[in-house]
């Protein structure tokens, strides 16, 4: 991210006008937000607002019916998931989605980017060049795995890991990924309150590092406490956004969260 | 115009015996969810049961029918009780029950050629029955019972499928399993009458082809269940009365093929059918696209 | 001697074969049933290039190959967005309607086969021995399994399990798996259509029967019996089933069914590994195959 575009505002991210339907299904109508560089923005939403299809368009996974999806200046919305990924979007999954018979080494080793060993001709040639960044991606991941208390468990397969480990490893997967905007979805569901706070101390930094993060969560606490920017969804569209202490006011919201339509 | 006829109405029988393998290789499928290639091997070594009873004991041809009717129903009970049961209680995906059944399919057809050697064997000594005309259509006895049977038990699952509770039953296990245990249905209860039904079915269809073709060989259940796979895409997977139209559509291309082009391509041409539906229809020509085929 | 150089160079066939199709199933996740049918394109090209042209073995390799990838191709390209049962159904398609055409063919002697194919020469010399064949074919097998190995143990092998174990997630880190996938297909051809090159070189002749369905869940026998994931494993189960069998033969089995006997053999390994022990002899993980 140039400075320019830092000082500018310019968003990182601009979600206009999306729509998706499955069916008859309205899973996501009309919805338009932006997410500036450098912070946390919170989706929040009831059960079935669409927030994890909104995901899935941003990140390629689903083709939008309508609406555009702008990264970095750049139109994003059908790239195929793992060009959307390399334009700098790193997108966790709410089912964590772990290479499980891999090691936690593995894991991270594999989420560095730009591997010439991941090509079939590096393979096989092999020398002294491989070595090197064999080298490399290990330091990298070792350092990853130390910053996020894993040292311990870097050779333990990943389905071995308790749950709580297993999100410090997708983190650290995304992390590795180099991403710019970080989509994280539910990090801290099924996390002690400690280690809720844990995530939420590394996400800070993260954001004090020049990323950008957009997270799904439900835990409304965090979210407050976390948050630079929230935007409420429900039936799809966004009914509410702005710093915490503008959507805890909003009674619309608490509609919302209560469950009423 | 009456050649063309000739070969449709070929197309039909031809259509029917597919019609009538899908119909037992897909009621196993609903009910358990497993592409159970072994049924291949029920198939060819209920039909040497049969053949044993009427030709090598000269017991008659009903006992040739129940001969086979038993043999298959026992081996695709056993299959199911011994191999599948265990496996999906072990958390292992059907699909590696697929594997292992191509590994029971093998092993039945070559004890199967073992006993009784891997020359074909006659079955009706007779060979064709009584042929009839229709102006100047052939066709014979066993042919038209093969039609009819075919069409008639078509409708009876369709019946048994659609109305009735055991039938209603066995769908929904198909389709949730797990759901369907926890609502108190005994799984596996209903699994083993799915896989008796439709060995029983396979035990029925061995025989009468074998009387209409004349000779059975030990080969005959690896090409039939292939047959019987693709005309359970083309049909579509989520019913039974798909897979008997996809038989019949099988037939009538296959036979419209030899017309049209030399009948050693008609494999090759079925098979060519099969990844096209795979690729552009995964649910199938008739199905109703619950369970398809693409990702 | 003759007899064990048979043998010898059977099972660095074999080994070439399973290791081949282990780098699709055991390390990618990818479940074809195919792999006859590449193994005998690579055997037809060699032979009719033998037959008609020339039997200069780095030419037959290099087009057997290039034939075989190409056969892999087609099959892979359509058949990669079918999820499980589905990919293994069309490949079933594929390896039927691939089989149909060695049967049918005018061009490849129909179900009679090829014959008379001549002896391999290699940089000027020809090859005319068994026990130069063997060497050849245990060079074959080597060099595949060095290979397998090299690739395997690289970044690029990690990259293959990863696609085995979550292919969503590796998209999502940017990394193209339809690229992957592609790159083993065609690393899994060059080395079937290498070991049907051998095969014609050895017979000298080509039965089409070799090359059907039954070899390929054969093929796929050897994979899971040595292990999914396990190279040293596909070369062990070589080894094992061709040896085996063989000790039939001082258990005074009748001619008539000791072929259908050793197919019984196979087949309850598969039934019986599949049922007991899906990790194979030597590999780890008990449920690679889903």
């Amino acid at each position: 991210m140039s400075k320019a575009g830092r000082a500018s505002g310019e968003p990182i991210l601009r979600v206009e006008a999306l729509a998706k339907s499955f069916g008859g299904l309205r899973a996501v109508n009309d919805l338009s937000f932006e997410v500036k560089p450098g912070t946390i923005t919170s989706l929040i939403g009831g059960n079935g607002a669409g927030k994890t299809t909104a995901f899935n368009l941003i990140t390629g996974y689903l083709a939008p019916d309508a609406g555009a999806i702008h990264f970095r200046g750049r139109r994003v919305d059908g790239l195929a998931p793992h060009q959307v990924a390399r334009a700098g979007i790193a997108r966790g999954f709410q089912e964590l989605r772990l290479f499980n018979r891999l090691s936690a080494r593995d894991n991270i080793e594999t989420a560095v980017p730009h591997q010439q060993g991941e090509g079939l001709l590096r393979a096989l040639l092999g020398g002294p060049k491989l070595k090197a960044e064999r080298a490399a991606t290990a330091a990298r991941a070792s350092a990853l795995l130390d910053e996020l208390t894993l040292a311990g468990q870097a050779e333990a397969l990943a389905e071995r890991l308790s749950y709580g480990q297993q999100k410090l490893v997708a983190l650290g997967r995304l992390i590795a990924a180099h991403g710019e905007l970080l989509l994280l979805d539910e990090p801290t569901s099924g996390l002690s309150p400690a280690m809720a706070e844990g995530f939420g101390a590394r996400a800070r930094a993260l954001a004090q590092a020049g990323k950008t993060i957009l997270l799904i969560e439900h835990n409304v606490e965090i979210v407050m406490r976390l948050s630079d920017w929230i935007v409420v969804m429900h039936q799809g569209g966004k009914i509410a956004e702005g710093p915490p202490s503008t959507v805890r006011a909003d009674t619309a919201v608490m509609h919302a969260y209560l469950g009423l339509s | 115009m009456s050649v063309f006829a000739q070969f449709a109405v070929n197309g039909i029988v031809a259509g029917s015996v597919y019609a009538l393998i899908a119909l037992g290789f897909a009621l196993i499928f609903t009910a358990s969810r497993v592409f159970h290639f072994a049924h291949g091997g029920v198939y060819t070594f209920s039909a040497f049961a049969g053949y044993t009873a009427f030709v090598t004991f000269h017991l008659g041809l009903v006992a040739g029918f129940i001969a086979a009717v038993v043999v298959a129903v026992l081996l695709g009970v056993l299959t199911n009780v011994l191999l599948y049961e265990p496996m999906r209680a072990g958390g292992v995906s059907p699909f590696v029950a697929m594997i292992s059944s191509f590994g029971v399919l093998i092993v039945i057809t070559n004890v199967t050629a073992m006993i009784w050697g891997s020359n074909p064997v006659v079955l009706s000594p007779g060979g064709q029955t009584t042929v009839h005309h229709f102006g100047p259509i052939y066709t014979t006895n066993s042919q038209l019972l093969i039609v009819l049977l075919t069409g008639a038990l078509a409708a009876l699952l369709w019946l048994f499928f659609r109305h009735m509770r055991l039938g209603i039953a066995i769908r929904a296990l198909g389709n949730d399993a797990e759901l369907a245990e926890v609502v108190g249905m005994p799984a596996q209860l209903l699994r083993n009458i799915g896989f008796a039904v439709g060995s029983a079915l396979a035990g029925v269809s061995a025989i009468l082809i074998g009387l209409n073709v004349g000779i059975i060989d030990s080969n005959m259940g690896m090409d039939v269940i292939l047959m019987a796979t693709v005309a359970m895409i083309i049909g579509g997977l989520g019913n039974v009365g798909a897979a008997a139209g996809g038989g019949f559509v099988l037939g009538l291309i296959q036979n419209l093929a030899i017309w049209k082009i030399e009948s050693k391509w008609q494999m090759a041409i079925s098979f060519a059918i099969l990844i096209l539906v795979l690729l552009f229809r995964p649910s199938g020509l008739f199905g109703q696209g619950q369970r398809s085929a693409g990702s | 001697m003759e007899y064990f150089i048979y043998l010898g160079t059977l099972i660095s066939i074999y080994a070439t074969l399973a290791i081949s199709l282990n780098l699709l199933i055991g390390f990618t996740g990818l479940i074809s049933i195919a792999q006859a049918a590449i193994y005998g394109v690579g055997a037809y090209v060699a032979a009719l290039l033998a037959l008609n042209a020339t039997n200069d073995l780095v030419l037959s390799f290099l087009l057997a190959a290039a034939v075989g990838v190409a056969v892999s191709l087609v099959i892979a390209l359509p058949s990669l967005r079918l999820r499980n049962e589905y990919f293994l159904i069309a490949a079933l398609g594929f390896q039927s309607i691939i089989f149909s055409l060695f049967m049918n063919l005018e061009v490849t002697g129909g179900a009679s086969g090829l014959y008379g194919i001549p002896h391999p020469a290699l940089f000027g010399p020809t090859l005319r021995t068994s026990g130069e064949k063997f060497v050849l074919a245990l060079s074959l097998a080597a060099i595949c399994y060095l290979l397998a190995r090299r690739i395997t143990n690289a970044p690029f092998g990690r990259l293959l399990r990863a696609v085995r174990e979550d292919d969503t997630a590796v998209a999502s880190l940017g990394k193209s798996v339809f690229r992957i996938k592609l790159t083993i297909f065609v690393v899994s051809a060059v080395f079937a259509a290498a070991a049907g090159t051998i095969y014609v070189y050895s017979l000298s002749a080509i039965d089409p029967v070799a090359f059907g369905l039954d070899e390929s869940v054969f093929i796929m026998t050897l994979v899971i019996i040595g292990g999914t994931g396990s190279l040293n494993g596909s070369v062990l189960a070589a080894a094992l089933l061709i040896l085996l069998p063989e000790s039939f033969k001082f258990l005074a089995i009748p001619e008539a069914i000791a072929p259908q006997l050793r197919q019984v053999f196979y087949g309850l390994l598969l039934v019986g590994f599949t049922r007991f022990r899906r990790q194979g002899l030597i590999g780890e993980y008990r449920d690679v195959l889903q």
